[in-house]
């Protein structure tokens, strides 16, 4: 599938607000109730259609422990959104939102176009959290803002589509420099780049084999084709960097 | 026969990451003939992918290689690897496209051929490729099918039997069905190698019995991390370690295998043509100490080994001697084969788990150079009690945890495109050092489930010896 950008988001927020819940909604369209503890990161993708363009939307799902934020900040890099997330029924995890919001700005591209999201917006009966709050807190951040609710996936499209919108502006205004960040479609080059070695290798080894075929892998981003030239390929990676 | 062979077999293997395929499908060969064909298999070349108990997608395979980010990669499903053994990874910083280390975990019930017992075994493998990531990845994919075939031929009473009067004890039948695997999975590597070069280093570590082996061949480590202290399992395979033996060979085969290329001789220092005539300190391949000799022409030749420690080279090519594959390895420039240098043969250690007094956070940490370059045996164990202390989230989730630790102390963080380590010393200064670039790849594997598990089988064993026993009428083959 091709793509004319490809947008990387990170979820972050603390422990148990629904950032993997989100994730899954926006990409599977369901909602589990028990989600596992996310230790690492997760990775979803989903591609959606803005101004008549294909989008890919990289979506990095965080852990929230404070025990993983050093891990967690070292991913903030190359994104062009990040959805900062709390729980409308749960206080505290409203008030850790300056600490986050200061590590987003801290590791991050300065364009970065954050999202802040109040979710379980469908527990309305337990809120903490006024929605005038979140409003007012978005505002003195200069965020953009919107309550969901993983569960019944209200508004959830909406967050993800509308901070692509947000970006995608942003480069139509020239505001991201094009050529020097990763929105840019580098793993779309990247694989032309994949396709085109394999291609000329697998030609080189046919023709200087005589005849006996060494199968070609099929697939665009299989890496079979470049295992002796490993470096050429990440030069490339690393050169759009 | 071969047809019941097999089909235990897939049975242990559980036939997940098998792609292979038999000579023959015929009755009439014996398992032994089949087990001590020695015949390489014909291996399918598998396009890339990282190890299953990932779960990755093809997406996030791609994501996982993210150069500049290299994210750490943990299971999804902690309950993928046995006894949620901890597991985390991450990619260089862009020396090669793809990680191309490799690692996998199979449990399953050994069965015996000669007799009705079948013995739980848990395996771990790790792999270090280099030169391109086919050779680790063939290797994850067979090499536990290959010991399993080894381990399923030897003699149950012989395997049962660690007693210590015994002139060969089961652990020596265990160690030789470890070491002819290896010797194996470089055979099959080498057939199918008409795709290029590359090899990797491997390290496994078997339960079985009650006893843990730890094989290594090449420069990933295992270690054991046992209350306050650690130490390890496994010894690195460097030219540097490994210089008497790749010497002596050189020593012994000069005409054949150094082609007047290289010498096997150890100089103190560097020599030239103006040295020729002068009296120098050398030693032979099985000398400790020094000598004088009178430099002459051969002398100058390049030395066989160069270097120290992890910047040894053999031919001044490759920085490790042992593992999988390299068959078409050429010294540069000269054309002379280094493969003959390399060994397939791991070395290997047995351990009696009942012996070790273990509590539930005593773990192994198997783990490629990537992590080994920067971080101690003894940072690393401390790391690793770091994580595993607290009560609270369970053991299970902390295993990982400490996998990922572990990794990111060595990964570090990215400043522009360098990658540094900063820690805090006891003075308060912070030392800043380089950080891994390499790929990283790390396995805690808690030893007391395990022990359990092996406590439970015996006992269980034992009560059906003797259920047996009183009932002399119930024939074996009623399963
Ligand atoms: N009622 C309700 N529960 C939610 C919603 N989103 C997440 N949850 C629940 O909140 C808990 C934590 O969600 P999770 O996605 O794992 O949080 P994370 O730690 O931020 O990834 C889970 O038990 C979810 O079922 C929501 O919108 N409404
Ligand atoms: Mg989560």
């Amino acid at each position: 599938m091709s793509y004319a950008y490809l947008f990387k988001y990170i979820i972050i927020g603390d422990t148990g607000v629904g950032k993997s819940c989100l994730l899954l909604q926006f990409t599977d369209k369901r909602f589990q109730p028990v989600h596992d503890l996310t230790i690492g990161v997760e990775f979803g993708a989903r591609m959606i259609t803005i101004d008549g363009k294909q989008i890919k939307l990289q979506i990095w799902d965080t852990a929230g422990q404070e025990a993983f934020r050093s891990i967690t900040r070292s991913y903030y890099r190359g994104a062009a959104g990040a959805l900062l997330v709390y729980d409308i029924t749960r206080r505290e995890t409203f008030n850790h939102l300056t600490t986050w919001l200061e590590d987003a700005r801290q590791h991050s591209n300065s364009n970065m176009v954050i999202m802040l999201i109040g979710n379980k917006s469908d527990l309305d009966a337990r809120r903490e959290v006024k929605r005038e709050e979140g409003e007012a807190f978005a505002r003195e951040h200069g965020l953009v803002f919107m309550e969901t609710s993983a569960k019944t996936a209200a508004n959830v499209e909406e967050a993800f589509i509308n901070t692509a919108k947000e970006i995608y502006e942003k480069i139509q205004e020239g505001v991201f420099d094009i050529n020097n960040e990763v929105y840019l479609n580098k793993l779309f080059v990247e694989k032309i780049v994949c396709i085109l070695i394999e291609y000329l290798l697998n030609y080189f080894i046919i023709s200087k084999a005589n005849g006996i075929k060494i199968g070609p892998s099929h697939s665009p981003s299989s890496p079979g084709g470049i295992a002796g030239t490993g470096g050429q390929g990440s030069s490339q990676g690393g050169g759009c960097c | 026969m071969l047809g019941r062979f097999k089909s235990a077999l897939m049975n242990a293997v559980g036939a997940s990451e098998m792609g292979l395929q038999y000579n023959s499908d015929s009755d009439t060969e014996s398992v032994t003939d089949l087990i001590n064909s020695n015949l390489p298999i014909a291996i399918e070349t598998k396009p890339y992918s990282r190890p299953s108990f990932l779960g990755l997608t093809n997406e996030e395979t791609q994501v996982s290689a993210d150069h500049r980010v290299r994210p750490i990669i943990v299971p999804r499903d902690l309950s993928r690897l046995p006894w949620c053994a901890g597991y985390a990874e991450c990619i260089n910083a862009g020396k090669s496209t793809w990680n191309e280390d490799q690692a996998t975990a199979m449990r399953g019930d050994l069965r015996i051929l000669d007799t009705n017992v079948t013995i739980p075994y848990v395996m771990f493998s790790m792999f270090d490729g280099h030169a391109g990531f086919q050779v680790a990845l063939t290797s994850r994919l067979h090499l536990h099918r290959i010991i399993l075939e080894r381990l399923m031929s030897i003699p149950g009473e012989l395997l049962l039997n660690e007693d210590k009067d015994a002139t060969i004890k089961g652990r020596e039948m265990v160690i030789g069905a470890i070491e002819l695997a290896y010797k194996q999975m470089d055979q099959i590597v080498e057939h199918q190698a008409h795709r290029g070069g590359g090899g990797c280093t491997a390290l496994t570590v078997l339960f079985l019995n009650g006893r843990l082996y730890a094989a290594g061949a090449g420069d990933s480590r295992t270690i054991l991390v046992l209350g306050d202290s650690e130490r390890a399992l496994t010894r690195d395979h460097t030219p540097d370690s490994e210089s008497s033996r790749v010497r002596s060979l050189g020593y012994l085969k000069s005409t054949e295998l150094l082609k007047g290329q290289f010498t096997p001789l150890q100089f103190r220092k560097r020599h030239f043509e103006r040295d020729v005539g002068s009296a120098v300190m050398y030693r032979e391949p099985f000398m400790t100490g020094w000598a004088y000799k009178i430099l002459t022409q051969t002398d100058l030749r390049l030395p066989l080994i160069s270097g120290q420690g992890k910047r040894s080279r053999v031919m001044g090519t490759i920085g490790v001697t042992r593992g999988f594959g390299d068959h078409g390895l050429k010294a540069g420039n000269t054309g002379v084969s280094i493969k003959p240098f390399l060994s397939s043969q791991p070395e290997v250690q047995s351990l009696d788990l009942e012996e070790l007094n273990l509590t539930e956070r005593d773990c192994i940490i198997l783990a490629t150079d990537g992590l080994w370059d920067v971080v101690s045996d003894e940072m690393a164990a401390s790391i690793l009690r770091k994580t595993l202390a607290p009560e609270s989230p369970s053991l299970e989730y902390r295993l990982t945890m400490g996998a990922q630790e572990l990794v990111q102390g060595a990964r570090g963080r990215s400043f522009g495109r360098e990658w540094w380590l900063k820690k805090a010393q006891d003075n308060g200064d912070e030392e800043v050092k380089m950080a891994s670039v390499d790929d990283i790849s790390v396995m805690v594997v808690p030893l007391y489930p395990y022990l359990c598990e092996h406590r439970q089988w015996v006992k269980t064993q034992q009560q059906e010896r003797r259920h047996s026993v009183s009932s002399t009428q119930s024939s074996p083959e009623s399963t």
